[in-house]
């Protein structure tokens, strides 16, 4: 097994036992399409920010964040 | 990732843009050599994720693979096997999603929503929901990015003449619309094959984002790197940020500059101790033909040459004669 299909079956299992778990992604077509993704898989809170806001979201305490896209 | 690592006691990242260091907690294409910025993004990432959790989630492909044709990657390598799952899926088929939605307007009708800062939008399409509703964006996207780009191309002499003696062409004009700047970067690189880089005012400083060419990347562009500092990406189409407009000169004097030196001729000389070198140089004479601008000879168990032309060039090229010979030793110790 090749050692990105490792990471992909080990990010899934992460993913499993984090849940619930909130979700922020860049605001482009591929951030979205993975906000979807993410909220049909894991039925999440999807957070869609135009660019990075560390200072905002560090006031939501989150219990888990998942974030991607971070800048394009 | 520094102020993320601040920012969160637990997080994960996906992401596919390339980066200097990953980490724990990042799933990211380019840690496994996979090109990110050609052949997989996040949403795609995402789903091979969790296609590992479920079968049946093999219907969530078309979400992959329109982040990928968002960020105009083809279907093919990695990204072929989101294709292969949708048809499998039986939920594409002739380019026709869920036999209602044609891929490609698709696509469109998402970008239009997250141009028109109608991001809940355009998840709810993604979502298969509300499309109607997108199309209506889709409909005024097209009218306002045509009227933008008709503009730019009437004042692209202006613009060159701004530019000239510069690698990039950089575009500050209040008259562009702000959320467009990056498709209409995308579209003037094609057309005119030069770096364009598109800077906006909004509420928070000035957005940059910057679009090359295939054939621009080929020849040693990459602008995330370029651009590293106040922002990044990929060396195709990055991003930036600055805080005040009185950076801006700043910034395009040293993004020109870090270009300037990404496509400025170098040579590279090679003086390579091997066993053999009048044979090796045999086979190497063979795969050297269709090189311009390429010295290679066999002086003294030594193969010695030089390579000149854009970095990028440079290192496909050297990266080709040092694998050359490596085979080339290799068949002579099997025979």
């Amino acid at each position: 097994m090749s050692a990105f299909v490792e990471a992909l079956k080990r990010t899934s299992q992460i993913l499993k036992r984090n849940q619930p778990f909130q979700v922020v992604t860049h605001g482009d077509v591929d951030g979205v399409a993975a906000g979807a993704l993410a909220h049909t898989a894991f039925d999440c809170e999807v957070i869609i920010q135009k660019r990075l806001k560390l200072k905002n979201w560090t006031t939501l305490n989150l219990p888990c964040s998942w974030i991607w896209e971070v800048l394009s | 990732m520094n102020d993320i690592k601040k920012g969160f006691h637990r997080y994960f990242v996906v992401d596919h843009h390339p980066s200097r260091e990953y980490g724990s907690n990042v799933l990211n294409p380019w840690m496994y050599n996979i090109d990110g910025t050609r052949y997989l993004c996040t949403a795609a990432t995402l789903y091979l994720v969790v296609k590992q959790l479920d079968e049946t989630f093999q219907k969530l492909s078309y979400l992959g693979l329109v982040g990928a044709l968002g960020d105009k990657q083809p279907l093919e390598k990695e990204n072929g096997e989101l294709l292969q799952d949708a048809v499998d899926a039986g939920i594409l088929e002739d380019n026709t999603l869920f036999g209602k939605y044609n891929l490609q307007q698709f696509v469109d009708t998402v970008n239009a929503c997250c141009r028109n800062s109608k991001k809940e939008l355009a998840m709810e399409v993604c979502l298969l929901r509300k499309y109607h509703e997108g199309e209506k964006e889709l409909q005024e996207y097209r009218e306002t990015f045509q009227r933008d780009l008709d503009y730019l191309t009437r004042m692209w002499d202006t613009v060159e003449k701004e530019n000239r003696g510069r690698i990039g062409c950089y575009i500050y004009d209040t008259r562009i619309t702000k959320k467009y700047a990056g498709e209409l970067a995308t579209v003037l690189a094609r057309t005119y094959e030069k770096p364009v880089i598109i800077l906006v005012k909004d509420a928070e400083g000035i957005k940059i984002s910057g679009r090359a060419t295939p054939t621009l990347v080929k020849g040693g562009i990459h602008l995330g790197k370029a651009f590293q500092g106040c922002g990044g990406g990929h060396d195709i189409a990055a991003g930036a940020f600055l805080e005040s407009g009185d950076m801006i000169e700043t910034f395009i004097q040293i993004v020109d500059q870090r270009l300037h030196y990404m496509v400025a001729p170098v040579t590279v000389r090679l003086d390579i101790p091997v066993k053999n070198a009048l044979q090796v140089m045999k086979a190497l004479s063979i795969d050297n033909i269709g090189y311009k601008n390429v010295k290679v000879t066999a002086e003294h168990g030594h193969i010695k040459g030089t390579v000149t032309g854009t970095p990028g060039t440079v290192k496909n090229i050297t990266d080709d004669i040092i694998a050359c010979i490596i085979s080339a030793v290799q068949m002579m110790e099997g025979e």
